[in-house]
């Protein structure tokens, strides 16, 4: 009996790992890549979009699954960007990687170089892709060495998100958000010295970076025409500023991550943040009064970060024809617009500001301003973005923050070692 | 582990004289599993040896060879030894507590009762659950702002500390996840060793006038010994390896201050994509493990000896 009571409940343990655990496997079957089915011709797509976009991204698929007079067939996997870049590494060297791959634009040259993604200038002159139609912001960072190595799949851009009811509940105006750096730490201090709430934040690690449109409204910058400037006077500048506006004046906890401060938002603990057009649709189904507008202008003007992904044609696909096709479809005007309604996401062109679809969704609208004019990209076109956004950069912070160190020595080393890394 | 089945084996050969047939139909029922062993841990084992002496790129092309510059490096590298000392910080933390923790909540859990079954399987959950939803489940409930043990602590008027964001903290907190994580499965194979002490030692310690520290002592560490050197070289290898709570729960940080020797490779390798280092650190990983399981398993079977 006892042992039936034991098994019992090892069963039932199994049984729900198995189920909680279930979902971290991806469909991995890239073999059936590029091999024709019959008539059709199979395509395979890796990206991560896990999170609700993923379900429009599916939706569309699916459609141009069934409409296109091709016979293509896109076979989709949607897996975390850590194990997407990791699978990429394993398969694209054995020729056993997916036709398609999306990821953001940063990334780029570490594939283009050691040529795992292909060249695809003619996506662009026969016509697959209107190149007027491309952001001109995203154009320059979809190339590598002058030649086009992507095509668009999202753009966006980072807005200040303010919480309504934090904002009456501070005596504030939930109908005017802050313009100014001043009006930002005036209002995030009223709203820390007025309720048990933070006023302000931005995440240091594993987010979409927030802490650049502080160093770009103020004139600093990273690199700059190849030569490190992390540590030029106006950033010691910002970073001392802010440093102090979140770490001593409590604005919000010191080092965040993308994910903790989307949930102390969510949560209500949160007055203000940076965050993109994704985020708008969980906040409004949690039934959060908040606001979206442009980023506080600084010193220097007013300018916020943008992102993008972009698909790419890897060295393993032998489908070219097929996958153009599919980067055509894409960017049309009808998906942009399904994609846009379904995500939030402003569209990927910058002729559609007068699509009246659009108008649907008030925020697409605003997102969509920066894209136009505003808003820069981080850390574009290097080798080892990764390395340098997580090896020396985050840890810059971090040191500033959690352990209070000088920033001007801090920025002098990690700047140093900026230089080794982009030599 | 291979080591103390291949001692295992040897011994039983000494005890009884096996024909030459017998023989080979042992090598025969050990072929299935060799093959797996030799396809999926002999066969890459060397290969990345190879590697460790050359650079190349992510498509695996433009091998370079390095000759001894890899190795070189490893000893220059500043990112290997913080890792390596927060593995060892690791290892030397967690393997006593493990296996002692392991062993008081096996002995109080082992007379046979519902209560203790009920008891077992509750311990044995965790074992069973894959270490990244353990970590994100324990990441949600210490986290400072919206956690729930930092809800009750609130409510008990203390203030939590932001742990996995502290230098300080992270790692003892990343520490206390894996032995919360691994205390079912050391306690089962503990729990089989103890059980396997017969009942009449105790009786007859009993007898002599043995108090329980003493039975404790006398009889029962000493009996237990195969099954703790087993569990210990396990746990240390296990510690060695320490890469999923890290990554889900930290990704290294803050400040390196939870950077593992497998951490470490795994950015090398797939975020740097410079697999050839990686490689070096691997081949130097294989080897401190190698040295400290053989000389860890030394040390246990001798007091093993000593003590038969």
């Amino acid at each position: 009996m006892k042992r039936k009571i034991l098994a019992a409940g090892l069963a039932f343990a199994l049984l729900t790992t198995s189920a909680l655990t279930g979902c971290s496997g991806g469909n991995s079957d890239s073999k059936e890549s590029g091999k024709s089915d019959g008539e059709k011709t199979v395509i395979t797509f890796w990206n991560g979009f896990t999170g609700s976009d993923g379900e429009t991204l599916e939706a569309l698929v699916d459609e141009y699954n069934e409409t296109n007079d091709k016979n293509i067939e896109i076979e989709m996997s949607i897996m975390p960007w850590d194990t997407l870049y990791q699978k990429l590494s394993t398969t694209l060297a054995v020729g056993e990687g997916p036709d398609i791959v999306a990821m953001a634009t940063e990334r780029i040259r570490t594939y283009a170089e050691p040529g795992a993604f292909v060249p695809v200038d003619d996506a662009y002159t026969d016509g697959y892709i209107e190149e007027d139609a491309v952001p001109e912001v995203l154009k320059e960072n979809l190339k590598y060495d002058g030649k086009y190595y992507g095509v668009p799949m999202n753009i966006a851009s980072l807005l200040l998100y303010y919480n309504k009811t934090i904002f009456e509940e501070a005596g504030l105006d939930p109908n005017s958000p802050p313009a100014t750096w001043e009006e930002l730490e005036q209002y995030a201090q009223q709203i820390v010295d007025k309720t048990d709430k933070y006023g302000f934040d931005m995440a240091v690690k594993d987010t979409t970076p927030m802490w650049c449109i502080m160093l770009w409204g103020n004139g600093g910058d990273y690199i700059q025409d190849g030569k490190a400037v992390f540590n030029s006077e106006q950033n010691v500048e910002t970073i001392t500023r802010w440093a102090e506006n979140i770490r001593d004046k409590g604005f919000g906890p010191e080092v965040l991550t993308g994910g903790e401060i989307d949930k102390l938002f969510e949560s209500q603990k949160l007055g203000m943040y940076f965050c993109g057009p994704w985020a708008t649709t969980g906040l409004k189904n949690a039934g959060i009064d908040f606001g979206v507008a442009q980023a506080p202008a600084g010193p220097a003007g007013q300018v916020t970060q943008a992102n993008a992904v972009g698909m790419y044609l890897t060295s393993s696909s032998e489908q070219k024809e097929a996958v153009y096709d599919f980067f055509r479809w894409w960017n049309t005007k009808d998906t942009q617009v399904k994609w846009s309604l379904g995500t939030g996401f402003p569209p990927a062109r910058t002729d559609m500001a007068d699509d009246e679809r659009l108008k649907e969704n008030p925020y697409i609208a605003e997102f969509s301003k920066p894209i136009e004019n505003g808003s820069k990209m981080y850390l574009q076109q290097l080798s080892n973005f990764s390395d340098i956004d997580t090896q020396v950069i985050v840890p810059a912070f971090e040191k500033i923050l959690l352990e209070n160190a000088d920033v001007k020595a801090t920025l002098d080393e990690a700047n140093k070692q900026m230089e080794e890394m982009i030599k | 582990m291979p080591l103390l089945l291949y001692r295992r084996v040897y011994t039983m050969k000494k005890k009884s004289s096996l024909g030459k047939a017998r023989e080979r139909a042992g090598l025969l029922f050990v072929l299935p599993s060799m093959t797996i062993l030799t396809i999926f841990v002999f066969i890459p084992l060397i290969i990345s040896f190879v590697f460790s002496f050359f650079k190349f790129d992510m498509m695996f092309n433009n091998f370079e060879f390095q000759k001894l510059d890899n190795y070189i490096r490893l000893f220059q590298d500043g990112k290997f030894f913080n890792a390596l000392w927060n593995t060892v910080y690791y290892t030397v933390c967690t393997v006593p507590v493990q296996i002692m923790i392991s062993l008081i909540v096996a002995i109080l859990i082992k007379k046979q009762s519902w209560f203790n079954s009920f008891c077992k399987t509750v311990f044995f959950i965790p074992a069973i659950c894959s270490m990244t939803v353990i970590s994100i489940i324990w990441s949600f409930l210490i986290n400072k702002d919206i956690g729930m043990f930092s809800y009750w602590l609130e409510l008990l008027g203390f203030e939590m500390v932001d742990l996995l964001n502290s230098p300080v903290w992270a790692m003892p907190t990343v520490i206390l996840v894996g032995i919360w994580k691994n205390l079912g499965f050391y306690m089962v194979i503990l729990l089989a060793g103890l059980n396997g002490i017969d009942e009449s030692y105790y009786e007859a310690a009993v007898m002599d006038g043995a108090g329980a520290f003493q039975k404790f002592r006398k009889i029962t560490i000493p009996m237990m010994m195969p099954t703790l050197s087993f569990t210990v070289v396990n746990c240390i290898i296990g510690s060695f390896q320490v890469f999923d709570q890290v990554y889900v729960m930290t990704k290294g940080g803050p400040l390196f201050k939870t950077q593992t020797l497998v951490q470490l490779i795994y950015s090398t390798a797939f975020e740097s994509f410079d697999m050839g280092y990686a490689s070096t650190i691997a081949v130097a990983l294989f080897a401190i493990t190698f040295v400290v399981s053989v000389l860890t398993f030394k040390h246990m079977t001798r007091e093993e000896d000593n003590i038969a």
